[in-house]
Parts: structure tokens; sequence; C-alpha cells
């Protein structure tokens, strides 16, 4: 059995794209998608006469004349990572002066197009036997919980679950230990440690386990970040950052206790990587979702064992 | 969601949520630092008046400079654009591998990292040759010290530099495998150091008169050595002076040209920080712009003070630095001691680099499946590459010996196999407008001019470029290449390993059921 694992696409649709054919392209059986699904970025596409929008697309100002044009600049948008929303002016204005109705026209837009992405699955991957495992990540809003639970075959959610297959039962959790930025999904290291080993305490002792942890675990090599000061300005150090270990000291904990055949982390973009802490294989296959390739890992397990892995970028 | 920020303007801004991973990017400062670093102002100074001011028979050194500069930059353009495009992902093995093929990126890659191991061996060298010899012997010379112009010849002597050298890498290896970042901290300190060894000759070269620095010359060599200067110049083979030649003007630049090239090597540096901005993108061409002006002032301050031709006599007959120059004229030990000992810091400053960049290599190899597992073993507590560090090292001593006791292992023999490797990499910047459009797009090198990327090009350029310092390399009788059909193979066969290793590792993987091949193939989106 083949599991084809990446992360932290972060709104870009042309990774989400890319995640969907990688079991044709890498042969996988199951696909595990472990989280950051939504965006950072929305892009306005200003009507500012009939059949005429103006935005800022990648840091530079275009006008866009005539549907077609519009149409295009959308779709790369997407592509690229953020949410484009067209509107009026007055829609615009309104907007800029109304930080709560940013924030909700931001979450709206986040449950339209994970809502389009999970159509996009249905249509890819219904029929073909691959099992699609989507969960969110720290980073993503609670807004899209109900999204993903109503996700259309063959696509399954399994935050906070243990699911199973193929002779393998997958520990799942989004949560994290706290980050600078404060994002939905986090937990003090103690009560994160409690919350998923209340989640392992349902493990079949028999069966192998794979842990499907967002969260890194501390001081492996794959939870190096760049370290930031209070005002989330990177430290550098000899020209670079300065990388510091990031990852949770719960999941540490709790892969030396459960020793799982293969631990799937994401959540640190820089960390890509894979160890080993005791006979558990750690990987980390990193996320450049800014530069439209999807970072990720293939582990093939057989009889109980993690046979062979591979970092792959596509 | 906590907030969603934006940004004032008569054009509709776009909307930002607060998410994981938004931070203020490094400082620019850094970063042109470590490509000045890199570039090596002392030691592309040193070879330029040692040896470009002495064997080049009609070199107007001025335009060499500026030539040479004209010729980096389209190459160091060809790496901001990448580096700017694929900001996290570092280096020519990724945009190779992503723009052309795997076999093409590892075949460009591993070309880079034999040459860094071989290159260990130059400036651990250069570290006895141009840094300890040269101060124990003025210092001592000056201060009438026997024992330090004792040890300056020692320094000088095969074993000497051996040793000097040897010890240079092993404690390089040590301290990197506690914490690289440590080092190059420590190294950026070192180069300000550095620095004043240069502030200091200018400063000499500025105040004094050319009498002044004339009779201090003699006092600290000789009037003897000066009298019979010009017949021992012509003796060790002075060949400057004489009508100006174009021909020999291009040539004399392949000392500036071994150094200034390396300007781009920030682009090795990964992660997400280094935020794909247009400053980040002139950061690589702009440390090249401050090293040529740099030297183009100590050119011409050394003109003034002594003389260029009397310079490349000195170089030529007595093997004598500029900085040694600059020491001897100012008539003050102190002054001398501190010109001497500060270049020390300058001498050896290709090799740090060298080794961090080719042991990052083979790490990456290792995780890749192209390297045996154990090269990509990583210290449980200082998450520093251990196993490669030691082979990095062990290799740049075997390189040591060799350019020690090797008599056709020259200076600038491999600068070649970097120009091949770098030639690919052109060729990739020409190509990833069209092969990687969306990338491209959405990156800031997507400008245009009439309708072509700038970024294709500046790789047709730098290509051109990169053809006539090939073509220097291979005509400079002082390059190591002319008239040796041996290394110049050498030079294509190390180009090409690279090939034999990647279609070796996909076999010996493909029996453990994993096709490396698909290791940079991009997934289709339809």
């Amino acid at each position: 059995m083949r599991i084809y694992y990446a992360s932290d696409v972060h709104g870009s649709e042309r990774l989400w794209r890319k995640f969907l054919n990688s079991a044709a392209f890498y042969e996988a059986d199951v696909l595990v998608m472990g989280g950051d699904l939504t965006g950072k970025v929305m892009v306005p596409f200003v009507e500012s006469k009939p059949g005429t929008w103006s935005a800022r697309i990648f840091g530079k100002d275009q006008k866009l004349n005539g549907e077609d044009k519009l149409a295009d600049a959308l779709k790369s948008v997407r592509l690229n990572g953020f949410y484009p929303l067209v509107c009026t002016k007055d829609e615009y204005d309104a907007l800029n002066s109304d930080p709560k109705r940013r924030d909700q026209t931001f979450k709206q837009l986040m449950r339209e197009e994970l809502g389009r992405w999970l159509l996009l699955a249905n249509e890819k991957l219904s029929g073909s036997g691959v099992r699609c495992y989507v969960m969110p990540g720290n980073d993503d809003e609670w807004d899209i919980d109900d999204v993903l639970e109503n996700a259309p075959d063959p696509i399954e959610t399994c935050e906070g679950e243990i699911v199973s297959f193929d002779g393998v039962q997958m520990l799942s959790s989004a949560w994290t230990n706290p980050t600078p930025w404060d994002s939905p999904r986090e937990l003090p290291e103690d009560e994160l440690y409690d919350r998923l080993a209340r989640l392992s305490a349902q493990l079949d002792a028999d069966t192998p386990v794979v842990f499907n942890l967002h969260c890194p675990p501390h001081d492996s090599g794959i939870d190096q970040a760049p370290q930031l000061t209070e005002d989330l300005r990177v430290v550098a150090e000899g020209g670079e950052p300065k990388l510091v270990p990031v990852g949770s000291h719960a999941v540490r904990r709790l892969i030396e206790e459960v020793q799982p055949l293969v631990a799937l982390h994401g959540h640190i973009h820089e960390a890509r990587g894979a160890v080993k802490i005791g006979k558990t294989l750690c990987i980390n296959p990193g996320s450049v979702y800014g530069e439209g390739v999807l970072d990720g890992a293939i582990v093939d397990i057989r009889d109980g064992q993690a046979m062979a892995h591979q970092l792959v970028s596509g | 969601m906590s907030s969603v920020s934006r940004a004032a303007s008569s054009t509709p801004e776009t909307f930002q949520r607060k998410a994981t991973g938004l931070v203020r990017e490094a400082g620019t400062l850094d970063v042109l630092v470590y490509n000045i670093n890199f570039v090596s102002l002392g030691l592309m100074t040193a070879l330029v008046f040692l040896f470009s001011t002495a064997f080049y028979p009609g070199a107007n050194l001025y335009l060499t400079a500026l030539l040479t500069f004209l010729l980096v930059i389209p190459t160091s353009l060809v790496f901001a654009f990448f580096a700017s495009a694929m900001p996290r992902s570092g280096g020519d093995y990724v945009y190779v591998s992503r723009t052309l093929h795997p076999a093409l990126g590892m075949m460009s890659s591993w070309n880079n990292t034999v040459w860094w191991f071989v290159y260990g061996g130059v400036p651990s060298a250069f570290f006895a040759q141009l840094g300890l010899a040269p101060f124990f012997s003025t210092v001592g010379q000056m201060a009438g010290v026997d024992w330090m112009t004792s040890l300056g010849d020692w320094f000088l002597s095969d074993v000497g530099t051996f040793v000097a050298g040897s010890a240079l890498i092993a404690g390089l290896v040590a301290v990197f495998s506690r914490s690289m970042r440590l080092f190059f901290r420590i190294q950026n300190t070192l180069f300000f150091v550095s620095l004043i060894s240069l502030v200091l000759t200018a400063i000499v070269w500025l105040v004094r008169s050319q009498s002044a620095i004339s009779a201090s010359l003699g006092e600290g060599l000789g009037e003897g050595t000066l009298r019979g200067l010009g017949q021992a110049a012509g003796d060790a083979g002075f060949a400057a002076g004489g009508p100006f030649s174009l021909k020999w003007t291009i040539l004399a630049g392949t000392w500036v040209y071994i150094n200034l090239v390396f300007n781009q090597s920030s682009a090795y540096i990964g992660g997400e920080v280094k935020r794909a901005t247009r400053l980040q993108l002139w950061s690589m061409p702009i440390a090249a712009t401050i090293a040529i002006f740099v030297l183009l002032v100590l050119l011409a301050l050394g003109d003034k003070a002594v003389g260029l031709e009397r310079i490349g006599q000195l170089s030529a007959s007595q093997g004598l630095l500029f900085t040694q120059i600059a020491a001897f004229g100012s008539g003050s030990t102190v002054i001398a001691f501190l010109i001497m000992f500060c270049f020390i810091f300058a001498a050896y400053t290709w090799l740090p680099g060298q080794i961090a960049n080719a042991s990052r290599n083979l790490l990456a190899y290792s995780i890749d499946g192209l390297m045996p597992k154990a090269l990509g073993r990583v210290h449980p507590r200082h998450h520093t590459p251990v196993n490669a560090l030691l082979l990095v090292g062990a290799g740049s001593i075997a390189a040591l010996a060799a350019f020690v006791w090797v008599p056709d292992f020259a200076t600038l023999v491999g600068i070649f196999g970097f120009i091949l490797g770098f030639m690919v990499v052109s060729i990739a910047a020409i190509v990833f407008p069209y092969r990687l459009r969306d990338v491209f797009e959405a990156s800031p090198a997507s400008a245009r001019i009439g309708g072509v990327p700038w970024m294709s090009i500046v790789g047709a350029l730098s290509f051109v470029a990169l053809a006539i310092m090939a073509w220097a390399f291979l005509t400079d009788p002082s390059a190591g290449l002319n008239g040796k059909p041996w290394l110049i193979v050498m030079n294509v066969a190390i180009f090409f390993s690279g090939l034999v290793i990647y279609v070796i590792a996909k076999a010996v993987q493909r029996s453990r059921g994993v096709d490396i091949s698909k290791r940079f193939a991009e997934i289709p989106i339809e």
C-alpha cells in the first residue's frame, strides 16, 4: 500500500489539483492532506466601469477589459493561492472601511472555494478506488469544518479521529502548540498532550499505526523555523535566518510512547526532511505553495512495515 | 479570524488575513554581506595585484575590472531572477531540475559540489601562503624578529602550507558540526576585520607620497632589491606594460572573475523568509557592484602611490602581496602589523562557504536518494550534516595535498568546470518563463521588454558571457588549462559525472521500489 502525503497548500488551487492527480502520478492508494488548506489573501476585482475591472495581482496594478480577461485573471489568482472577489466600487469601499465585513467576506470565500475544491475531488477521484483523507490545520478557521464534514465521496475528513485502511490505523490531529500568530487550533503543550493521549487510547494495540499530526515533534530537525522577534521580524545570523526548533513537546512525547510506523507532519514549511524517533519514521515534506510546487512524501507500507519512503516535489 | 489587514491606496488593495508564517523578511544588509563575503574582496584584490599586474602585456586593468564586471552581471542576474522566482528553493540543483530535467539538475549541481571539494584545497593553501606567511615574514622583517621571519618561511613551505591548511579545514569542519550559523556570525565579524586591512592599505597609498613609499619599501626590502627590480621581474616572467591589448585586458580578468562570479551565493540560502522582493532581486548584482568599485579604488590608489607596473614587478620578482607593499610602504611596524594580521582573515574566505555548500548539497542528494543514506545523517542535537561535513573535510584535505604537491593543479583550473555548470543554469533561465509560465508570471522577475521576458534575455547574455570567459580561461597561460588537455578533459568529465551518478542511483532506487525521476517531476494540474 502506498500513501501520498502533502500538507499546507494554503489556498493554492494549483496545488490542490496536483494533490488530486498525485494518486495516479505516484501510483498511490491513499492520499492524505495534512491541513492548512485555506489561503491568506483576498484579491478584490473592482468593476470600475461596465466590463472593466481593476485589481492588484501579484503586486502589479492591472486593468481587465472584458469577461474573458477577467476569467483568465480569476483563474490565475486562484491557482496561485489567493481568493478572488469580484465586486463593485461601493462594495469594495464598504470592505475597506469595515473590518468585520472583510472578515465575514473572507470566511465566506474560504467556504465557497473549499466547497468547489471538494467537488473537484469528487470528479477526479470518484470510482478510482483511491481513498482520500483531508483534515484542517491550525491555520484553518473553524468555519470550514462543516464544509469538510459534508464532503462528497471519496473525501473523508479525519481530524480528531482514528481511521483504518489496508491493515493500518491512522490517528489524525490538526492541533499545534502555540504559535506567534495565535491561530485557531492551538493549545498549550499539556492540554495538547491530553487531547492526543485521549485519542491514542482508542488505538488498537495489534494494528500498525500511522500518525497524521499537523504539528511536528519538538527538536526533531523537521521542526526548524526562523526565530522571530516580538514584532515578527526574522532573526538573522551570518546573513541567514536563525532557525530554532518550534515543534511540539506533546507530539514528540506521544510518538516516543506509541512508536507508530510512520508520523506524517506539516506546519513548518521550511523544515523538509525525514528523521527517526526511536522506531518511528517522522516525515515533514515541507511546503513551497507560493512557488506552485506541491511538496509531498510517498510512503510504502507492506506487511506492517514502512518499506520505503521518498520526498517529492511535484 | 482575528483580523484582516489592508493598505490604503487608490487602486484596489489585496486583503490579508492574520495567518501563520507571515513575517517580516531578514535585512537586505545581511544578504549583501553574505554575498560580498563570497566575492572575497581581499582575495580578489590580492590575486589581481599579484598576477594581473604582472603577466598580461598591454592589459588596462581598469578596463579589465569593468569588462569582467559586465561579464559577471548577467550570470549574477540569472541567479537573482531564479532566487526571486523560487525563493525557498536555493541553488542550481532545484532551478535546473524543475526547469529542464532532474538528471541535468544533478549534473549541474554535482559539478559544483565536486569543484567545491576540490577548491577546498586552494583557499586552505592561501591561508598559509597569503595569510600567515606574509604576516609573519613582513612583521618579522620590519620588527627584526627572526623567529617570525623563519615561521613565515615555514608557512610558505609545502609542509607548512599543508599543515596550516589541514588544521584550518579540520577546525572549520569541527565548528560546522556544532553550528554552521555560529561560524557565519563569527565570519561576518571577521569579514569586517579583514576590511581593516584594505582600508589601511588604501589610507597608506592615499596619504603617503610615492617617494616616501619608495623609500620605506627600500628600507624594508633592501635598496638592492629595488635597484635590480626590473631585471629580477623580467627573469621571473614579468610581461606587463606595452601597447594596449584588448585580448590581454580580457584575459587579465580571469583573476577578477574567479572571485566576482560567486556573488550569487545567497541563492543557496533557502527559507521562506527570503521573500521575493525586488530589493532581494538586486542584492546579488549590488554585491558585485560594491566589490568591483572597491577593486577600482584600490587599483587607482596603488597606481598613484606605487605604480601598477612597479607593483607587478614586485609581485613577479618577490611574490609580494599588495598588502605587503602597503605594509612595507607605510614605514610603520604597527600599521604593517594591522594590515597583515587583518588580511589573514581575508586569505581563506572561499573555504567556509565551499564546505557549507558542498555539505548541504550532499545532504540534499542523500535525502533525494541520489547518495547513500549515511551522508544524510544529521546530528541529533546540533542538526548538522556530520557525515557530509566529514566527507567534505577529507576531500578538501586531499585537494590541498594536490594543490601543494601536484604542479599542474593551479588556482584557476576548476573555474572552467564551474562555468560549464553556470551555462546550464543560464539555459534554464532562458526557457524558465516558457516552461514554468505560472511561477514566472507570479514572480517579481516577470518583467518583459518588447514581449520578451527579461529573464530569457539575461539568460542568453549570461550564456554568451560565460562562453567568453570559458575562452579566457582556456587561453590565459596563467589559468593552468592552456596546453594541458588532460585538465580540460577532467573538467568535462566531472561535468558529466553527475549524469552517471543519477543513472546509477535511479537503478538502485528502482530496485527498492522508488522512482527518483519523480523527485522533481511536475504533477499535471488538469
